[in-house]
């Protein structure tokens, strides 16, 4: 069945989603020290994940001075089910303009579901260097988990049935911010 | 750019569409960069079986293709054959059936027979790469000349590309023809009129018999490499005269505009085609070419593999 | 048990090119021979009804390889018979391009005693021209024809030595047989796989020029006026030895030609599937040359139509293109096909098309075939012209499948070939 066709339901619009990354920054602001600020980076999994990153960036530095570097990882060619879908995903660009050896790397993405984006961006990440830390911030945790996988950091949690799958739309790419979900 | 792959052979750019190549290409691009990074490797194909089946001799194209599949993770099977032993015993299809009963996904085939890999693909369900046929198809250089031409310039359309040459007895030549063609390049072919064919004037292809007027308003300059057995068969005299009219030397580099790139695909003969400065020159790209291939064959096998059951 | 010769096929549209007959009549058959009408006891006839068909002289194709001896695997002169039967043809010539090569009055005599034994059909063989199809010395015509060799041909090779060929048409032409050339200068022609020109400059593939048919041509022409003999140019595809056979004629010399029904269907535009069913030689040529093939058959420059029935197994044929044998099979789709493209698409006039089957080759072999004659051999055809079906090659009587028209949609069809009186081949009526 065509995507469009499917039942959508709004489920989080607006200013509540700016909040919840304003939150998000203000927790990666208290969990961490000056020094380890200036030594942290955040690398948004593609394609969600990468504007969360960029806004936190920009609010990690409003609220406190510290500039942290931004870069993207798309984790395709990382996945566990390749091949196992009716079409490719399309690869995106991962672009990660610094060291990651020795640093803080925040990964950032979307919506945590399973954790099996998060395990083949780890995959992906180490396979530039060795970080001093990794933590995880997620904007939406859905529950459903099927691996050990955790988010440091979380806008909002919400309760969905298993049946349906929580997206995102981002102003980047669509022009408005929103997540909704779509029955499967 | 939000083309989603479909197919599961690559056998020639002449069955792909503008928006199919641009995705190899841009699927190249992200694959370049794994080449760049300390841990050159992905583990996209992990678990997948890549058969290397070149019946017919190839160093680069298959050193190219084998260090694709080891970056993509793939267990490789090299099998080389000579066309003539599929004459007496075993045909090549039934090679390949017993090929595919082991579970192979993928076959890379480089076959000295036009149309090999076509008649593969309608018998067999596993990916069939085409590696070069005959004097038909050889879209993984064609990509990674047409990847090249694009990093280089920004772009492909309306660009002024001349192959010069043995076109008639070239897979480069008319691979990079569809490619170049699809992408809204100009297109000429250049070289000895026994070795240049007018019919690729009905699909809009320049042809042209004389080097320096060709060459005049070129933005790329793709020379093939000739072989020695075409002076043996009659179709020009001698390799030194062929150099003399169809080769790039210091000379003719007067004629070519200064920003215009200076492509080969290999193996060159220094001083047949192109003479060690153009070789080694600062407009020539012929390295970068086999860098990027490797971009390129990576991407072609991700796809491809990708759409496999 | 002796088979039943005696009928009267009733109520068909009789063609008789030979006799310029061409009306709705019945053909009374006595003991094989054609009779009078009402000339024996109906009673003892058995009758077919004809109405709405089409009744010809039995068809003659003078170009099958039926590959026995020595490649029986591929089609046998039992399985060649039979495919010829349900194609409509009475008579089929006999290629010598067999292993060994009917080179010898012993390779004819097997030939025509298997095939009396064996065949559906009358089998005519052909001698070969030279020793082994080498090109270098002539084989023993004399003795091929006391054997029973209708005509002389290398077909398959052609001999490109001129002064050997200028002396093998002259010895043939003393012992009044017509030479068959399979029109190929092989300088040109090379290791060529198709025909060269848009197609194959488009896929790279290796490429024999038309020029390579129209040097033979040219001549065997030149040959044929020097000599005075009959030479007969087989399959011709080009469009510029057609003109050259129109203009030997013109001349008045003893040129003939034959054209095959895939020459008149199919281009070169085929290859692009690199299907080794479209791989033969002559190859598939352009749509120019086809279209001249059929103004050739229209103006009587081509008077005959053959086959090139030429059997190859599956395993032979499904391997890459270059290395595949050239052929196919013909005589199962010949009718069908030449019914689709000629008559229904009005190049030529039921007459004129049954002509090319059964007058032309017989003329130029000089045979007593092809007519339905009072007193003559009761060799007929009966077809249903506008019969739309779809061929299937599962349901061949060859016993190779290397044709390019399976699924091909067809009019018209052959319903029933009576050899000698005695009925070969009836369709099956569910069919109808």
């Amino acid at each position: 069945m065509d995507e469009e066709k499917k039942p959508h339901e709004m489920m989080i619009e607006g200013s509540r989603i700016s909040n919840a990354i304003s939150q998000i920054a203000h927790s990666i602001c208290c969990s961490f020290s000056k020094d380890d600020l200036a030594n942290a980076a955040l690398i948004g999994i593609q394609a969600g994940g990468v504007p969360l990153a960029r806004r936190i960036s920009r609010l990690v530095q409003a609220e406190t001075g510290c500039r942290i570097e931004v870069g993207s990882l798309d984790i395709t060619m990382y996945r566990d089910d390749f091949g196992t879908r009716p079409a490719l995903p399309i690869i995106r660009e991962t672009e990660i303009p610094f060291d990651i050896n020795g640093k803080i790397i925040i990964l950032t993405d979307d919506v945590l579901q399973s954790g099996r984006s998060v395990r083949a961006a780890l995959d992906a990440l180490t396979d530039f260097g060795r970080p001093g830390q990794i933590r995880l911030a997620a904007l939406i945790d859905r529950g459903q988990r099927e691996y050990p996988i955790h988010a440091d950091f979380v806008g909002e949690t919400v309760q969905v049935e298993k049946d349906w799958r929580v997206c995102m739309d981002w102003v980047e790419f669509s022009g408005t911010d929103c997540v909704y979900k779509i029955k499967r | 750019m939000d083309l989603k792959w479909t197919k599961k052979d690559l056998l020639s750019l002449y069955d792909l569409s503008r928006d199919e190549i641009l995705c190899i290409l841009n699927t190249a691009e992200e694959f370049k960069k794994v080449s760049q990074r300390n841990v050159k490797k992905v583990p996209a194909l992990r678990g997948r079986t890549v058969v290397n089946l070149f019946v017919e001799p190839s160093t680069r194209t298959r050193v190219s293709f084998e260090l694709a599949e080891q970056r993509l993770s793939a267990d490789i099977i090299n099998m080389n054959a000579d066309a003539s032993s599929f004459r007496k015993g075993e045909t090549l299809l039934d090679t390949l059936y017993n090929i595919q009963a082991l579970q192979a996904d993928i076959i890379v085939i480089r076959h000295s027979a036009t149309g090999a890999p076509n008649f593969l693909a309608r018998s067999l369900d596993m990916g069939i790469v085409n590696a070069g046929d005959g004097a038909h198809s050889h879209p993984t250089q064609a990509l990674l000349d047409i990847f090249t031409i694009r990093e280089k310039k920004g772009h492909v359309e309306g660009l002024n590309v001349v192959i010069v040459g043995d076109i008639l007895h070239s897979r480069v030549a008319r691979s990079n023809m569809w490619g170049l063609l699809k992408l809204g390049a100009n297109v000429t072919f250049a070289g000895p009129a026994t070795l240049v064919p007018r019919e690729f004037e009905q699909l809009g292809v320049r042809v042209c018999h004389d080097l320096k007027e060709a060459v005049a308003n070129a933005d790329v300059i793709n020379m093939l490499r000739i072989q020695m057995e075409r002076q043996e068969s009659g179709f020009f005299p001698s390799v030194g005269e062929y150099s003399k009219f169809f080769g790039i030397n210091q000379d003719m580099m007067r004629y070519i505009k200064p920003d215009a790139l200076i492509m080969h695909p290999g193996p060159i003969n220094r001083g047949v085609e192109l003479d060690s400065f153009v070789a080694d020159g600062p407009q020539s790209v012929i390295l970068e070419q086999v860098t990027n291939g490797l971009a390129i064959r990576m991407a072609v096998l991700y796809l491809v593999a990708g759409c496999l059951k | 048990m002796k088979k039943n010769t005696n009928w009267i096929i009733r109520g068909g549209r009789v063609i008789d090119p030979a006799n310029k007959v061409d009306d709705i009549r019945d053909l009374w058959i006595y003991d094989g021979r054609i009779v009078e009408p009402d000339s024996f006891d109906a009673e003892s006839a058995q009758i077919f009804n004809a109405e709405g068909k089409v009744v010809t002289p039995g068809l003659i194709d003078m170009h099958v390889h039926l590959r026995q001896p020595g490649n029986t695997d591929a089609e046998t002169i039992r399985t060649g018979t039979m495919a010829a039967a349900a194609g409509g043809f009475t008579t089929i010539v006999a290629m010598p391009n067999t292993s060994p090569v009917a080179d010898t009055a012993g390779a004819i005599q097997y030939v025509k005693e298997f095939a009396q034994r064996e065949g559906m059909v009358h089998v005519l063989p052909a001698g070969a021209l030279s020793v082994g199809l080498k090109g270098e010395q002539m084989a023993p015509i004399g003795s091929l024809k006391n054997a029973g060799a209708v005509v002389v041909t290398d077909d398959g090779r052609c001999i490109q030595n001129n002064e050997l060929m200028r002396h093998v048409v002259e010895y043939a032409n003393n012992f009044g047989l017509t030479v068959l050339d399979h029109c190929e200068d092989r300088s040109l022609a090379r290791d060529g796989v198709m025909h060269e020109g848009y197609w194959s400059v488009l896929l790279g593939m290796k490429a024999m020029p038309s020029a390579a048919e129209e040097t033979i041509v040219s001549r065997d022409i030149v040959l044929s006026r020097m000599t005075g003999a009959k030479i007969h140019l087989q399959h011709i595809s080009a469009k510029n030895a057609v003109a050259m056979v129109r203009q030997a004629k013109r001349d008045g010399l003893s040129i003939s030609a034959e054209a095959t029904p895939h020459h008149i269907a199919l281009t070169d535009v085929e290859i692009k599937r690199f299907d080794t069913n479209y791989k033969m030689n002559p190859p598939l040529r352009s749509e120019e040359d086809r279209l001249a093939v059929i103004a050739g058959l229209q103006d009587d420059t081509i008077e005959v139509i053959a086959t090139d029935h030429a059997p190859h197994t599956q395993t032979r044929k499904l391997v890459e293109f270059d290395i595949a044998p050239f052929g196919i099979i013909g005589l199962e789709t010949a009718v069908a096909v030449t019914l689709t493209e000629l008559y229904h698409k009005n190049f030529l006039t039921l007459p004129q098309l049954i002509s090319k089957f059964t007058t032309g080759p017989a003329r130029v072999m000089g045979i007593d075939a092809g007519t339905l004659s009072i007193g003559g051999t009761a060799d007929v055809t009966v077809m249903d012209v506008n019969a739309n079906h779809v061929i299937d090659s599962s349901n061949f009587y060859s016993k190779s499948r290397n044709t390019p028209f399976n699924g091909y949609a067809a009019a018209g069809q052959v319903v029933a070939t009576f050899v000698d009186g005695a009925c070969v081949f009836m369709r099956p009526c569910e069919e109808f």
